[in-house]
């Protein structure tokens, strides 16, 4: 393991084990929610990842259509992987912190109806995915597909929670702020760059064990 | 309307439950990516067995409710995290390590 990259590794170890320690001693409970208020510190960096995955798949779309060579192909199927784990552990813990405040696990809120068909229209692409044999007619349709789910995030993530009446707390403020004390928002931004650098990581070994399955598949296919 | 619906202590479980549901879930998908990098079997039952324990520890604490005040809540939720986060990132590096090789 190259020095930089293990130093880097290093660093993220003890920067999510900061900010563990900082949600829960450093962090104030909220003013409204009180300790479950914490909740926001793990829970929107997850969404994030979501939103950031989807985007990432979708460049490496967009660079296969071009240049149609595999490793974009897989470098765009990992990144929807995680985008969809990261959204099914978003909806999951979304539903848990939507029962201590609403009192039932699932509401029909826009914002949970809009996770849920995000989460529909990535399953179809893995779906979509399966279904095809040839490489390269499953690496041009899903490429094209991905980019057209992609454009669904900004609505589904963004636009069709506030346009609607929601339930859900939104922490970004109508002037564009985000509606919490300094010290959270000191762990809840430093949460929300552990949760990158651990994307980051996730996606090279996705991409990494992946190649390394293609080839065994394509060893004992010859 | 946001009301919180249940007392502090429980609400810090809740924070315990959906940050250890976090941390699983991604630790059920680097698993499932060390199957697929042919991880030695004792390294990933070893890997399963600590994250299984750690959530039993989790689901005692939570049903029984034996620890009563929010500030030891909060340490022995605290803990219980930072285990978690240390299983997920030492399946994290033997896995880069793994595919690597």
């Amino acid at each position: 393991m190259p020095r930089i990259s293990k130093l880097l590794k290093m660093v993220l170890l003890v920067w999510i084990a900061v900010v563990i320690v900082a949600a829960f001693l450093y962090a104030p409970p909220d003013k409204a929610l009180g300790q479950a208020g914490r909740v926001i510190i793990f829970h929107v960096p997850v969404a994030w990842v979501t939103v950031l995955a989807f985007m990432v798949s979708c460049v490496h779309s967009v660079l296969y259509l071009r240049r149609r060579r595999p490793q974009d192909d897989l470098k765009a199927s990992s990144a929807a992987s995680l985008g969809l784990v990261f959204a099914i552990l978003a909806t999951v813990t979304g539903s848990m912190f939507a029962r201590i405040t609403w009192g039932s696990f699932w509401n029909w809120d826009p914002r949970e109806t809009s996770i849920l068909i995000l989460l529909l229209i990535y399953a179809a692409y893995h779906a979509l995915r399966m279904a095809i044999e040839d490489e390269e007619r499953r690496g041009r349709l899903s490429a094209v597909y991905a980019i057209v789910a992609a454009v669904t995030v900004p609505f589904l993530v963004f636009v069709v929670p506030r346009v609607y009446f929601s339930l859900h707390p939104d922490i970004i403020t109508p002037t564009g702020g985000l509606d919490m004390g300094p010290r959270t928002l000191q762990v809840f931004l430093a949460s929300l760059a552990g949760f990158t650098g651990l994307f980051a990581w996730l996606f090279q070994l996705t991409v990494r064990t992946g190649a390394m399955s293609l080839a065994a598949e394509r060893r004992s296919a010859s | 309307m946001n009301a919180i619906l249940v007392d502090q202590v429980t609400a810090v479980y809740v924070v315990l439950a959906v940050s250890s549901a976090i941390f699983g879930g991604i630790f059920a998908f680097v698993w499932r990516l060390s199957r697929r990098a042919r991880l030695p079997a004792k390294a990933r039952a070893m890997a399963l067995g600590a994250q299984l324990l750690m959530w039993a520890a989790v689901a005692v604490l939570a049903v029984t409710g034996v620890v009563g005040s929010v500030d030891t809540v909060l340490i022995l939720s605290l803990g219980a995290l930072l285990a978690d986060w240390l299983i997920v990132f030492s399946c994290l590096w033997r896995l880069d390590k793994a595919s690597k090789a």
